[in-house]
């Protein structure tokens, strides 16, 4: 059981999530309604299950640049061909599964450099969905299913945030406490250890990147149902938020460490914060500024907080002289 | 150390055929797409179409030449250029009330000041350069939009600019005189100088190259700069020659660089590449891009071939990277 206990990067999301939380339940107007809890939760489905995904992929190591693109695709065939959620939904899983298959055979079968590949990929599967759409929005015969999938269930929460919610549970229940999920983690870390020890790499890092792409499908099959329509730049501008969440959610860029529900607390956090900027009134490129702003920041400090970067020593060396220079 | 193994093979005379087309292949390519280009499509081969064809790939082989740098030092690559681009052409337009040098000495100049952030986290505090570069682009995008209302277009009010931008010299147009110079001087920089050297042991191996006592910090610092440098000159230019800016000018430039270096043959893990593959790369992709185009081939065409030649030609590098050591 001790490896259900909560990493420290997890607890301070998630003490950042409840502070800023209840900041905005104080001090913005009209956020303490149902309605705004549901807006937040709206905002993350997509974003939570991607993060997901990415956060698997960067635990062993890897990046997955294709998951918005592969999401885009899973949206458009979503809407283009099912008549159901459920259809929706495996159409999603099996885009997915094919982006996924599609990144591991060029990463651990050509052995290319995971950010090519994928970069190779999102360009690709890009491609493909305007192909698909013909560069326009679709609209789908989805009315009903996509209202029910907004339907608020319990309280403020939607089928789609339940979906959303199952999907990055699994995930996390996946590579957190399993064997499976250290030895993605001990791949991340240090993959000539890995491989001394026994791991079989490939196979991992094949499952590890069809996991990432079957999120980012179902996000994507999820995403088609709930709008009843699909636009072929559907999350050609999710990377940016879904890396800040995973780091934020104390995932390392490095690999070996981090936790998907940490990603997903990321992702609340940020949408928070989004649905707080908006009630306030606040513009989109301010918000763009501010979410950057973050993002930068909390970089800066992991590094400076990573003891074998010699960055803190460096840091704290200056700060007696920054103080001397300025009296 | 200064210079690409794969250009500097051990006695030519004893090639193997894999070895020479793994030194050599992007020539190769270039040659083949070049001769299929003017023997099978229509209006390839015209004066015009050749003049489109290298000013469109100028002001992106003006961005290779930094973007170079950044990838054989291992730093793998930077996600801002759109935003240092889009920075450059912006004020370049914008401040010409205020006199054509304010304007355009604020365009090289504040676009560099994000190459200096980009240098101080990814090449100083070594922070993932992906994540990195996607931080300080998001900051500085958010800047433009607020400063141009949400990416509002602004128009060039200024003759001389004009008539710069769409100059000729030597019957080619301005950008690619400027191209040609920038990849002589990172020829010469990353061949023939002290820093090239440095830029190489730091992308090989980074902990031997420090050991060595090699700056790797400020290599890679001063690669970033370069880079954001020569992104505010490519901005400017393209500012110049169409008159106008936007926001969105060199949206998904960071992609096109990117690949060009890479099907050049420049490693992501760092160490390998070298100016003139760059150059062949920037040309073949550039031509490619220009065929499909007079195929009418449709923009999600354009994209789906793109995405398979960054594939092919990573995968076939490596392919025969591996027959070699065999």
């Amino acid at each position: 059981m001790r490896h259900f206990k909560l990493r420290p990067e997890t607890l301070r999301i998630l003490c950042i999530l409840i502070f800023l939380y209840s900041l905005q339940l104080l001090f913005v107007p009209r956020f303490a309604t149902s309605a705004a809890l549901g807006n937040v939760l709206g905002r993350s489905t997509l974003e939570g299950m991607l993060a997901a995904g990415a956060t698997v992929a960067l635990l062993m190591g890897q990046i997955d640049l294709s998951i918005g693109s592969t999401a885009a695709l899973a949206t458009a065939l979503a809407v283009g061909m099912s008549r159901s959620i459920p259809e929706a939904l495996v159409i999603g899983a099996l885009v997915g599964v094919a982006a996924g298959l599609l990144n591991s055979v060029l990463v651990v079968v050509v052995r290319i450099n995971s950010f090519i590949a994928t970069l190779g990929t999102m360009i690709f599967l890009r491609g493909a969905t305007y192909l698909y759409t013909g560069g326009q929005s679709l609209t789908g015969e989805l009315l009903e299913q996509s209202l029910l999938m907004n339907l608020p269930l319990i309280g403020p929460i939607a089928p789609r945030v339940v979906i959303m919610l199952v999907v990055v549970l699994t995930l996390a229940l996946l590579v957190g406490p399993t064997r499976w999920g250290l030895e993605l983690k001990a791949i991340g870390g240090d993959q000539a250890a890995a491989r001394a020890a026994g791991v079989p790499i490939g196979r991992r890092v094949l499952l590890g990147f069809v996991l990432a792409g079957l999120a980012a499908g179902v996000a994507g099959g999820v995403q088609g149902v709930s709008l009843n329509g699909a636009t072929p730049y559907l999350g050609s501008s999710v990377l940016l938020p879904v890396l800040t969440a995973v780091v934020i959610g104390g995932t390392s860029l490095l690999g070996g460490k981090g936790s998907v529900i940490g990603s997903l607390l990321g992702v609340l956090t940020l949408s928070t914060l989004a649905v707080g900027l908006n009630l306030l009134r606040i513009e989109a490129p301010v918000q763009q500024l501010i979410i950057g702003s973050i993002l930068l920041t909390l970089i800066i400090l992991e590094r400076a907080q990573d003891p074998h970067s010699g960055t803190r020593r460096r840091v704290f060396q200056w700060l007696p002289q920054l103080r001397r220079a300025g009296r | 150390m200064s210079v690409d193994k794969r250009v500097m093979l051990p006695t030519p005379g004893r090639l193997s055929v894999g070895r020479q087309l793994r030194a050599n292949g992007i020539f190769v390519a270039v040659t083949a797409v070049i001769l299929a280009g003017a023997l099978v499509v229509p209006n390839f081969g015209t004066l015009d179409n050749f003049s489109a064809v290298i000013r469109s790939v100028s002001f992106i082989g003006i961005i290779a030449v930094g973007m170079t740098f950044v990838v054989i030092a291992g730093a793998m690559v930077d996600l801002s250029i759109p935003t240092a681009v889009a920075g450059a052409a912006i004020l370049a337009i914008r401040l010409q009330d205020y006199g054509l040098p304010v304007a355009i000495g604020a365009a090289l100049l504040i676009p560099t000041l994000l190459g200096v952030v980009n240098g101080f986290v990814c090449g100083v505090l070594r922070v993932n350069p992906v994540v990195g570069t996607l931080a300080t682009t998001t900051v500085g995008g958010g800047l433009i939009l607020i400063g141009t209302n949400g990416g509002e277009f602004s128009y060039g009010s200024s003759d001389a600019f004009y008539r710069f931008g769409t100059h000729y010299v030597f019957g080619l147009p301005i950008s690619v005189w400027v191209m040609l110079a920038a990849f002589i001087v990172g020829h010469w920089l990353l061949a023939h100088t002290r820093y090239g050297a440095y830029v190489y042991a730091t992308g090989s191996n980074y902990a031997a190259a420090r050991a060595s006592g090699v700056p790797v910090r400020l290599t890679v610092f001063i690669a970033f700069v370069l880079t954001s440098l020569l992104a505010a000159i490519s901005g400017i230019l393209i500012a110049a020659y169409s008159n106008l800016a936007a926001f969105k000018v060199a949206d998904g430039y960071e992609f096109e660089v990117i690949s060009a270096v890479l099907i050049g043959g420049a490693s992501l893990l760092g160490g390998t590449g070298s100016m003139i593959r760059t150059l062949a790369g920037v040309i073949f992709a550039g031509v490619v891009t220009n065929i499909l185009i007079l195929f009418g081939a449709p923009f999600e065409a354009q994209l789906m071939v793109k995405g398979t030649i960054i594939i092919v030609a990573v995968a076939l590098d490596i392919w025969l990277a591996r027959r070699n050591s065999e």
